[in-house]
């Protein structure tokens, strides 16, 4: 069940219903879960012994990382001043010992699974060409569907598990919340991938219908299907047009391909995200914002700080940030520093920890060395912005350029010019087809430049809903980088907003592409 | 303290250590250099700065490091 199909618009209505029955508020979090298991039997019931692997060993590594701080806890209050402190630190460092060896145990456990089923015929075909035995990327065990949001509500139990064992929150007691809590059916999909912290309180406490979070909840799933069905789904044939016949464009046209396709996916992605978090504000559960008008970065370090938030934001809190002060940082810190100077040396623990996060991010998107090259392409990008920053900035002075407008219009533009070049590794069906298409872009000039080689594979209808859906995609997002819309909507009169609404519902109704079979569903649900 | 200058002197050796008190107010330190420095008390000191404790107030002045480092060693 896509969240753009019109039998999860029935699902939610019934499930809101229910939710408010009057005599189900204190079960609120169990129609919440039976809706989350129901979402996901839907979507696939061969798969849902993953997700309660996952989820039972996240429990049971929770409770016991739990127990650990709790026993410390009393430790010391009873021991302190007592015992000395040497001995009320031995203890400490065993106790830390163990909870490493837990947390350990649940994230091979966790981490495995996904390895194994998303990352199994890529690693058996590699192994097998290593080794002479071509056959293994053919065993059937390694080609095993790939269960639904697996790659979301891994990190999602990954990080709860490693915020309980810091003691940044207490663990869940009952199984069937924690499920909740890994299942949660808005956020299943494609994200946000939720903290444990903000959800908790959220899924688990009663919740008052009020019209507040009913309106707000219908303006973010309109504007969202407006942005997938008539933006994302219209731009969608002539994207594939191009990407699917790559070998008889140009290069230009693969260039516009590619910027094509940045808009398809940010319209379809943020689409999705606007549907599932105005679903679940409905429900009175506000999920994390995964987007901040990515387009409007001035490079391509902010344009990771304003796209797909929550997984940056995973990988920054629980890989990064440990690795830039881990020992192994300090040590490749002080070989830097034999080498290179100062002002270069003194990045050597971030860049380690960029790479190994980059590496991770393309890695974490998808099995293959396209992906790889995507997540390091980026990591080396950001990398050289950071290193030749006093280069840059002395090419500025020379160059007379000022802060201003125009600067700030060219930063955006170069930042998307160049989000959208890396678009040809997830764009191309192998990683030869990503790198013939690069070399296509800077090496074959156009020779002559007609609507076919502009716009291939555009109809005229699809022309013109793209371009009124992204004249007020832009106008929204331009009121939204100064205040939230529903906040700006809020102080309209009635008629105005009600209007506003009833254009955007028109707009969808007469220009919106139907049909999840004709689109193929959300880009991102790969993952 | 000495061990913490030598960190420091190491780690930036175009700054006073000694009379600047607004390292991070004023910029003289980055949060690169903050990065390779926590790694570094890190090991030196066999303390755990988190996430948490890079706050301005913490870093600005080395008395206000060597505080930080203390108060971690002293934790129990």
């Amino acid at each position: 069940m896509n969240v753009n199909s019109f039998s999860f618009v029935v699902f939610v209505a019934i499930l809101v219903l229910v939710y408010y029955a009057p005599v189900i508020r204190k079960f609120q979090w169990i129609v919440l879960l039976v809706a989350s298991y129901l979402f996901y039997a839907l979507n696939g019931a061969e798969n849902m012994a993953y997700i309660m692997i996952t989820t039972v060993v996240t429990y049971l590594g929770a409770r016991l990382l739990d127990g650990k701080n709790v026993s410390q806890e009393q430790f010391i209050k009873e021991q302190k001043g007592v015992l000395p402190k040497q001995e009320i630190k031995e203890y400490k460092e065993k106790i830390k010992k163990q909870k490493y060896r837990i947390t350990l145990v649940c994230i091979v456990i966790n981490l495995g699974l996904l390895i194994f089923l998303k990352y199994g015929s890529f690693l058996a075909g590699n192994a097998g060409k290593l080794f002479n035995h071509k056959e293994w990327s053919e065993l059937s065990i390694f080609h095993l569907a790939v269960p639904l949001g697996i790659s979301y509500y891994t990190l999602m139990c990954i990080g709860y598990l490693l915020d309980v064992s810091k003691g940044k929150c207490r663990s869940e007691k009952n199984l069937l919340k924690t499920a909740l809590f890994v299942s949660y059916f808005p956020q299943i999909t494609q994200g946000p991938i939720g903290r444990f912290p903000d959800l908790a309180s959220q899924l688990f406490g009663t919740h008052k219908f009020t019209y507040e979070n009913l309106a707000y909840g219908c303006q973010k799933m309109l504007w969202g299907f407006f942005k997938k069905m008539v933006i994302a789904d219209r731009m969608k044939p002539m994207v594939d047009t191009i990407f699917d016949n790559y070998q008889n464009y140009g290069g230009f046209t693969i260039l516009l391909g590619c910027m094509y396709f940045s808009i398809q996916l940010y319209a379809d992605f943020s689409g999705y995200m606007d549907i599932v978090s105005g679903c679940s504000s409905m429900l009175g559960i506000r999920l994390a914002e995964n987007f901040r008008r990515p387009f409007f970065a001035k490079s391509l370090d902010e344009y990771w700080r304003r796209w797909h938030m929550t997984l940056s934001a995973w990988f920054r809190d629980y890989v990064f940030y440990p690795l830039s002060i881990s020992k192994a940082a300090v040590k490749v810190g002080r070989v830097a520093k034999k080498i290179f100077p100062m002002r270069i040396s003194k990045l050597a623990p971030s860049i380690f920890a960029m790479l190994v996060v980059w590496f991770c991010t393309g890695l974490w998107h998808d099995a293959s060395w396209r992906y790889m090259f995507w997540g390091l392409y980026n990591g080396v990008i950001i990398i050289a912005s950071m290193c030749l920053k006093p280069q840059f900035a002395w090419c500025k002075e020379k160059l007379l350029i000022k802060e201003g407008k125009i600067w700030k219009l060219f930063q955006m533009l170069r930042t998307f010019v160049i989000i959208s070049l890396l678009k040809v590794f997830p764009l191309a069906a192998t990683t030869g087809d990503s790198l013939a298409m690069i070399k296509k872009i800077f090496l074959s000039f156009p020779t002559e430049i007609s609507v076919a080689s502009l716009l291939p594979g555009m109809g005229v209808e699809d022309l013109f809903c793209v371009i009124v859906g992204l004249i007020i995609f832009m106008c929204i997002s331009l009121r939204q980088e100064k205040e939230p819309m529903h906040e700006w909507l809020s102080r309209r009169p009635f008629v105005v907003r009600w209007g506003m609404y009833m254009i955007l519902l028109l707009f969808i109704v007469s220009f919106g592409v139907f049909g999840t079979e004709a689109t193929g569903g959300f880009e991102y649900a790969q993952y | 303290m000495e061990q913490l200058m030598s960190i420091l002197k190491g780690l930036r050796p175009d700054v006073d250590f000694e009379k600047e008190d607004k390292l991070i107010d004023n910029g003289v330190l980055d949060s690169f250099d903050l990065v390779a420095l926590v790694g570094e008390i890190n090991e030196a000191f066999d303390v755990e700065v988190e996430f948490e404790d890079m706050e301005p107030e913490n870093f600005n002045s080395v008395k206000n490091m060597y505080a930080m480092i203390e108060k971690l060693q002293n934790e129990v």
